[in-house]
């Protein structure tokens, strides 16, 4: 049932291109907007780096979560898998999974022209860094998909999502610049440890009650 | 429904709070120690911190009223959470007021990114978005149910916040830690003191608020009653 | 057998559903009529648990339906006002879909079977963002004969078509009948209900009106006051 839902979202994605192309052009255009705002020193510009790189990744999540609530909205999907027989934690799963897998495209995509245009060296060990990347990922989707679950009803949600999940992924968002930034500073594991331990903190405690309480936000 | 405040409990905890309200302040000006390197402007901290302590049980009044709610769905769960809620953020608002004023004096600028006053500042921030939902959200039952979910993340969101931004910020630590247990007499019970008044105060305003919830939804229902 | 007990919604604090209870027995066409704004559409999506209710019960042959895992609702199939597609997928993928979600795995052939059987071309193969109402309205009589259900909750079937659409509708009724399953037909239009229906229920203000069996008259329950 999980992998029905999961890849009806990336069949949906693949027909319509909405999510991804909205991503990657949004992510793109801060990115360029960076690049002209500041122009400091190689040095300086290393430093605010993975605090802008991973704004930019949670602006573009916000976009991706509209997008897949509205796709739902348009011809009430959403009340059809409703009131299928699907449990709603295994729903809470699959939006998950696609959101997590849409981050990532749009990453892949989205990398490369970060450290272009902000002139970037790239960091030594990659394998951690695509660790801790997947790592992020997968909590501002469990974040994501709980609190768009929330507010999908309400009116204004376009403004209210963003409004609930930036204060919520904070730790989340602190955790990830300063292991980014370790990363790119070459540092040894045990110095950055502590973030990596509280990434996978926030990535268990939001997985599991999306997972538990998806069902009781779900219903009208 | 007779009014809260001709109540028995009503009055004789009004009565309790406004006179220790009285002691406590006198005590603060009057009976305890003036520290040598802040000066007056220590004593703020008698209100400062039971108003974090207030802050904090507010926001764990919500997550367990939440919990209830979406167990039992009884309407007056959401009541004590909205309740909650509400006089949670404003004692955050207290700690965020009080906390500045007194770094103003003390350390030259009234913010700095010290965990515990972040942590507060983004839980503030929280229920910014928690009243929001409530605001734009029908009055109904799925609005309850939505926010008793916001409640619940919220609070298990907050150790997580804490640690982040103790870590984050390590140079920051410039949050005075007193040991409660090693202050002298004057200290410890006059600050017990305060906790205790304003406990009391969120207790009874949280009954208050309560009584008003109750009434309102009592004649919001009334218009459909035939 | 379905079994609706003293079922509550409101909507804010606006009462949609007071205490309402109902029963459908196994191969019992029941109409759902009532003014705007009554709560039948309501009603169907408590059922199928879409839209959360304040209190009563629901029932499927004793097990509850409220309460318990999803697997409680596989017999059940619910059409509702709006479509229930995914826009960018072709008409066949969005029956694949929901025959996986049942739990089916249909042929190809299959699910040209039924598109044919409702009038629609099988060859294509376009988003059905291009589709009209009443192409939509047959895509979602092509889940009836995709889906085994045992209840169908019908919300408005009539929106959309065309004189040929009705026709088909009513042949497909008419088979449902004869193969002994359970319908929940919901409408504003009384007439058309009551040609179809063994027996016809009224829902105003959220209240249960008057049962006819057969075109008898029996209240069942309170009228309720004129305003």
């Amino acid at each position: 049932m999980l992998a029905v839902l999961v890849r009806k979202d990336l069949l949906i994605e693949f027909r319509s291109r909405e999510i991804l192309i909205s991503m990657i052009t949004f992510g793109a255009a801060i990115t360029l907007l960076y690049a002209f705002s500041f122009r400091p020193s190689p040095e300086s510009m290393l430093t605010f780096a993975p605090g802008l790189m991973w704004m930019v990744f949670l602006f573009v999540s916000v976009l991706a979560l509209h997008r897949s609530h509205s796709l739902e909205k348009e011809f009430d999907a959403f009340s059809m898998i409703l009131s299928a027989p699907v449990e709603r934690s295994v729903l809470f799963i699959s939006k998950y999974l696609s959101g997590f897998i849409f981050l990532v495209i749009a990453q892949m995509v989205l990398l490369p022209l970060f450290f272009l245009f902000l002139q970037l060296p790239l960091p030594a060990n990659l394998a951690q860094m695509v660790a801790v990347f997947l790592l992020v990922d997968l909590g501002i989707s469990a974040a994501g998909s709980l609190l768009s679950g929330i507010v999908m009803r309400v009116r204004v949600n376009e403004m209210l999502l963003p409004l609930i999940l930036f204060p919520m992924v904070t730790p989340l968002l602190i955790s990830a610049v300063k292991s980014t930034a370790s990363i790119m500073d070459s540092q040894p594991f045990n110095q950055w440890k502590l973030w990596f331990q509280l990434i996978v903190s926030f990535v268990i405690v939001f997985s599991l009650m999306g997972y538990l309480i998806y069902d009781y936000v779900s219903e009208e | 429904m007779e009014s809260f405040h001709s109540r028995q409990s009503s009055k004789v905890t009004a009565g309790i709070l406004a006179v220790f309200w009285v002691v406590v302040l006198y005590l603060v000006l009057n009976e305890t120690r003036i520290d040598p390197d802040q000066q007056m402007a220590q004593k703020i901290f008698y209100y400062h911190v039971p108003s974090a302590w207030v802050a904090g049980l507010g926001y764990l009044v919500v997550m367990f009223a939440g919990v209830l709610y979406l167990t039992k769905k009884d309407e007056k769960w959401d009541h004590l959470g909205l309740a909650a809620a509400e006089l949670g953020t404003l004692f955050c608002a207290l700690v965020l007021i009080t906390g500045p004023i007194w770094a103003k004096p003390i350390w030259g600028a009234p913010w700095s990114w010290e965990p515990r006053l972040t942590t507060v500042l983004i839980m503030f921030l929280i229920y910014i978005g928690y009243f929001m939902v409530r605001n734009f959200g029908d009055e109904g039952e799925r609005t309850r149910r939505i926010s008793a979910v916001l409640g619940i993340a919220a609070f298990f969101n907050v150790p997580i916040i804490y640690v982040s931004v103790k870590f984050w910020a390590a140079d920051a630590q410039l949050h005075p830690q007193p040991a409660m247990s090693q202050q002298s007499p004057d200290v410890f019970w006059t600050f017990m003191l305060s906790l205790l008044v304003f406990t009391l105060l969120f207790v009874h305003l949280l009954r208050f608020r309560v009584h008003i919830l109750k009434l309102r939804s009592k004649v919001l229902g009334m218009r459909y009653d035939v | 057998m379905l079994s609706i007990q003293n079922i509550n919604k409101q909507f804010g604090h606006r009462p949609v559903l007071r205490d309402v209870s109902l029963e459908i027995r196994d191969g019992e066409l029941l109409g759902l009529v009532g003014p705007n704004g009554s709560g039948k559409s309501t009603l169907l999506r408590i059922v199928v648990r879409v839209v959360s209710c304040d209190g009563g019960s629901i029932s499927w042959n004793g097990n509850s339906i409220l309460n318990a895992g999803a697997d409680q609702r596989r017999p059940l199939l619910y059409l509702g006002h709006e479509p229930g597609f995914y826009p960018p997928l072709s008409a066949a993928e969005n029956l694949l879909l929901i025959a996986k979600l049942y739990g089916l795995e249909p042929s190809p052939a299959d699910v040209e079977k039924n598109l044919s059987e409702v009038g629609l071309d099988p060859a294509r193969s376009g988003p059905i963002r291009e589709f009209s109402r009443g192409m939509l309205q047959r895509l979602a009589l092509a889940k009836t004969l995709t889906i085994p259900w045992k209840l169908l909750l019908l919300d408005e079937p009539t929106t959309g078509l065309d004189k040929q659409g009705k026709s088909m509708l009513s042949q497909l009724i008419e088979t449902w009948r004869k193969d002994d399953r359970s319908l929940l037909l919901v409408s504003h239009d009384e007439e058309w209900l009551s040609s179809h229906c063994d027996r016809m229920v009224q829902l105003s203000n959220g209240r249960i009106q008057r049962s006819e069996v057969d075109g008898e008259k029996s209240v069942q329950t309170e009228l309720m006051e004129e305003a």
